[in-house]
């Protein structure tokens, strides 16, 4: 009796002290969980071998740490052009994103979390180092102040929270981890993709070009992609979009205005997001037929965004805008679409500053007209 | 072994006397401290359940100690001895507690009222709407018509914002499951449900920042579910701020934006 009270008492101890170990901060790096670095699955179909995503596993690792200990390339990293803190505040950023992110965002920022396939809209993929909402024009990379916002409002009615609450500094480096990640994703694939265009994977797997040359070449592709990416980012400042005059006020004139454009098929956005603005227009919602046989499936959202994911049009009636809900956000919303997504930008469209106007207000005024 | 558990029950009373000494000292332990106009109220009837309670606990728990020892089998492997109850005993002790709950239920009845019945409101209109959602706290003040849901709103998330001695009433809903909209230093606790629209009020005596908390349960993100509750010293700060998140609100140009 005595001696199984004891035994059970050990138990307890052990499974404590396994748990404390377990959850302490810190961990993670302790236990070393291997680097999802290389590539997300579909680069699967590139068709490289293990040899040929060691060695860029390899190279990445290099330029940009390991999880825990992330920085940017030492020859060519520029922190300023990021408006980033540096390597500290990095760590303290990823420290961060672990507890607050992670579960959805997942480990390397592929949107991949636990969590995430409970949600609709999915969390960001940071890797494709594209974000929905942002005050620049389609092609260029967010501000951080665009990130800030974000973090700072969530986005409204979806998965992403609020951080409010959180302290300035925290938000800061949120963001610069936020930008590595998606920095390094994207340097990836872009390094990926042209060892695959330029087929040099393929001799280096025959045996026609030794490691010491493919990590040379590997070099040379990294800087080249590298520098492209991080000039975007250190141009996104110039690259935000404004409107030409402020808001003309919400007349009945400027709405009517608004409302004929949004009803005219040279805006079209009555095609997706309905007359009565619901986001259920004839292209959005439907019959989804099979690809081979021409059967209806289901019936359902048929529109997908870049990331494969199911994309719904905002139902305007509801009075919230997930890139935000000042004029000035709707109106970049108008202007230049969302990233990323079947919503296209009507600035493409030769629509003048006058009409985005008359557009915004006609939005505007929907939650209200019942 | 017999002593072992006498002692270790006998431990209890003066180890939880303890502890609830020690934590009333230690911040995070205990209440944050009030800082609204009717949370003396509602710390008074928590005080008197405590008194209450807390001296049943400790007599219960001496009583057990004490039958621990008196009944207990006297050597190892001895029989304890057993009894098959007392009708006057279980009388008495059902007619006690049941007379202490409907004590209470009279005695908390008048502030139940002021902090829950809605004819108890301050007449003063609506200051905000909270909608609760999975998981953050939106909040939409009237702006100058004092219509909520009007195209002049100012939307703000997990920041309210009130003023010192304001009678503060909001609307508080959900738009998915069932939240609580918690604010310890206001004593206000209230859960917002689904399609309902709930009323609450409070008025804070305090200027300062204070935890807004969801206190339900309302899925895996329930924990990061906070917001921040500012009370600004005059009604004049308050419209201050409100003159600032209005032109933010409604920001339209470069200059407008980059006032913020």
């Amino acid at each position: 009796m005595k001696a199984l009270d004891g035994l059970g008492l050990a138990a307890v101890a052990v499974l404590t002290a396994t748990g404390i170990a377990w959850m302490s901060p810190g961990s993670v790096t302790a236990r070393g969980i291997a680097l999802e670095y290389s590539l997300r699955p579909d680069t699967d179909e590139y068709g490289f071998q293990p040899a040929t995503l060691e060695a860029l596993e390899g190279k990445l690792l290099e330029k940009f740490g390991e999880h825990a200990s992330p920085h940017l390339p030492e020859d060519l990293g520029d922190y300023d052009a990021f408006g980033m803190g540096g390597e500290e505040e990095l760590a303290r950023g990823r420290e961060l994103y672990r507890t607050k992110c992670l579960h959805c965002h997942g480990v390397s920022g592929g949107g991949d979390g636990p969590t995430a396939k409970f949600l609709i809209p999915r969390p960001r993929n940071f890797r494709d180092g594209k974000v929905k909402f942002t005050s620049t024009l389609r092609a260029a990379k967010p501000t951080r102040e665009d990130l800030r916002r974000t973090l700072r409002d969530g986005v409204a009615y979806t998965a992403m929270p609020s951080f409010q609450v959180e302290e300035d500094e925290d938000i800061e480096a949120l963001i610069s981890y936020v930008q590595f990640l998606m920095l390094r994703g994207e340097v990836e694939r872009l390094v990926a993709l042209q060892i695959d265009d330029e087929g040099d994977f393929e001799d280096f797997e025959a045996g026609d070009m030794d490691a010491a040359e493919f990590s040379e070449l590997l070099d040379e592709y990294f800087e080249e992609q590298y520098e492209y990416i991080q000039d975007q980012w250190g141009s996104a400042e110039d690259e935000q979009v404004f409107p030409e005059g402020p808001r003309p006020p919400a007349t009945p004139e400027s709405i009517a205005r608004g409302r004929r454009l949004f009803m005219s098929e040279t805006a079209g956005c009555v095609n997706c997001h309905n007359g009565n603005g619901d986001g259920k227009g004839p292209n959005v919602y439907g019959e989804i037929l099979d690809p081979d046989t021409g059967e209806v499936l289901r019936i359902g959202y048929k529109l997908k965004d870049e990331w494969g994911n199911e994309a719904r049009p905002a139902d305007l009636r509801k009075g919230f805008y997930r890139g935000g809900n000042r004029p000035l956000d709707l109106y970049r919303r108008v202007h230049q679409g969302i990233k990323g997504t079947p919503m296209p930008a009507i600035a493409d469209m030769h629509a003048n500053d006058e009409d985005i106007w008359a557009l915004v207000n006609f939005v505007l005024s929907l939650p209200y007209n019942q | 072994m017999r002593k072992f558990w006498i002692a270790l029950f006998a431990l209890v009373p003066p180890l939880a006397v303890g502890f609830f000494l020690w934590a009333r000292g230690v911040e995070g332990l205990w209440f944050p401290p009030n800082a609204s106009e009717t949370g003396s109220d509602i710390d008074f009837l928590f005080w008197v359940i405590f008194a209450i309670t807390g001296i049943t606990f400790l007599g219960v728990e001496i009583v057990f100690a004490w039958f621990l020892w008196k009944y207990g089998g006297r050597e190892e492997g001895g029989k304890g001895v057993f009894t098959h109850g007392n009708h006057k005993l279980e009388t008495i002790w059902t007619i006690i507690p049941a007379g202490i709950l409907v004590f209470l239920a009279i005695f908390q009845y008048g502030t139940w009222e002021e902090a829950k019945f809605y004819s108890q409101a301050p007449d003063s209109p609506v200051h905000a709407r909270v909608l609760g959602g999975q998981f953050e706290w939106r909040i939409r003040y009237p702006g100058e018509d004092g219509v909520i849901w009007s195209p002049d709103d100012v939307e703000q998330v997990n920041e309210l914002h009130v003023w010192k001695n304001q009678p503060v009433k909001i609307l508080l809903e959900s738009r998915d499951v069932i939240h609580s909209f918690f604010i310890p230093q206001m004593r206000v606790k209230q859960d917002a449900m689904p399609g309902m629209k709930q009323w609450v009020w409070f008025t804070p005596v305090e200027s300062g920042e204070f935890e807004i908390a969801c206190a339900e349960l309302c899925g895996w993100g329930h924990y990061k579910m906070r917001a921040r509750l500012v009370v600004h010293e005059t009604e004049q700060d308050f419209q201050d701020w409100m003159a600032r998140a209005t032109a933010a609100q409604f920001a339209d140009t470069e200059e407008a934006a980059e006032e913020q």
